[in-house]
């Protein structure tokens, strides 16, 4: 029986887990570390990389599907998460039984938007590797 | 310094590899206790395997590229010892609305076979 919904899971987005991201990844683009750079941005202060939000995503399908595979996840960073955001992650399953998936900040706005695909959701499956 | 015009789609622009040891998990699970699988990569970390993978083989890049859009399909969750290796592809890049757009293919083999793969399209900045 696949759920409705999927479980909520929620993380502040302070500098401390932006910087531990950065080394995780490797990925030290100024607008995620360098405050400076960052001030000169439209955005006036760092944004967090969207794949640290996204982790979101694929915790709440873990608690809600384990580790059933294959399993696919598509989705747009559709506004930046300053640093020093609350965001919340969760998603609804659609009538395709694929699930719409969002991460949202704390006024409720999408940051991250899209759909996944757990194993046996859906007509669509992942492409199998060649 | 890769800039939007040294883009090729169908050009492999490299490889990158790494080996899913116990310090990476221990790093991922400081920043997100919850993924303790203990030596099972917890599903989020094939970001981390992609942006290193991305890191490595793009470079220099140019200041302040923007992630714009990520795929991902998980075939296996490797475990702690698997050696991978990321193969970037340049998959289209086009210019819209005046930004450079570039889609990446990310294909992640290991020992065990293919394990996941990307695609990631980057505003870039250049």
């Amino acid at each position: 029986m696949m759920p409705e919904t999927l479980p909520e899971v929620g993380k502040m987005v302070d500098r401390a887990a932006i910087l531990a991201y950065a080394a995780i990844t490797d990925d030290f683009n100024p607008l995620h570390v360098d405050e400076a750079f960052a001030a000169t941005t439209p955005f006036g202060r760092p944004i967090a990389h969207g794949m640290l939000s996204l982790n979101l995503v694929w915790q709440s399908l873990r608690r809600a599907f384990g580790e059933a595979m294959p399993i696919s996840l598509e989705v747009r960073f559709v506004r930046p998460v300053l640093q020093d955001t609350q965001v919340t992650a969760g998603g609804r399953r659609r009538e395709d039984g694929a699930y719409d998936v969002w991460v949202r900040d704390a006024a409720g706005l999408d940051v991250i938007a899209g759909i996944a695909w757990p194993s046996g959701a859906g007509e669509r499956k992942p492409d199998q590797p060649a | 310094m890769i800039t939007y015009e040294t883009f090729s789609p169908g050009q492999v622009m490299g490889s990158s590899e790494a080996v899913l040891d116990t310090a990476k998990l221990q790093a991922w699970r400081a920043l997100f206790p919850e993924d303790d699988f203990g030596g099972e990569m917890p599903h989020g970390m094939v970001a981390a395997i992609a942006m290193r993978a991305y890191a490595e083989v793009l470079q220099p890049r140019p200041p302040g590229n923007v992630h714009a859009a990520q795929h991902f399909d998980l075939f296996r969750l490797p475990r702690a010892g698997e050696r991978l290796t990321t193969t970037i592809t340049c998959l289209e890049k086009e210019i819209r609305k005046g930004r450079f757009r570039v889609t990446l293919g990310m294909d992640t083999v290991g020992s065990e076979g293919p394990a996941f793969r990307g695609r990631m399209t980057v505003l870039w900045a250049a």
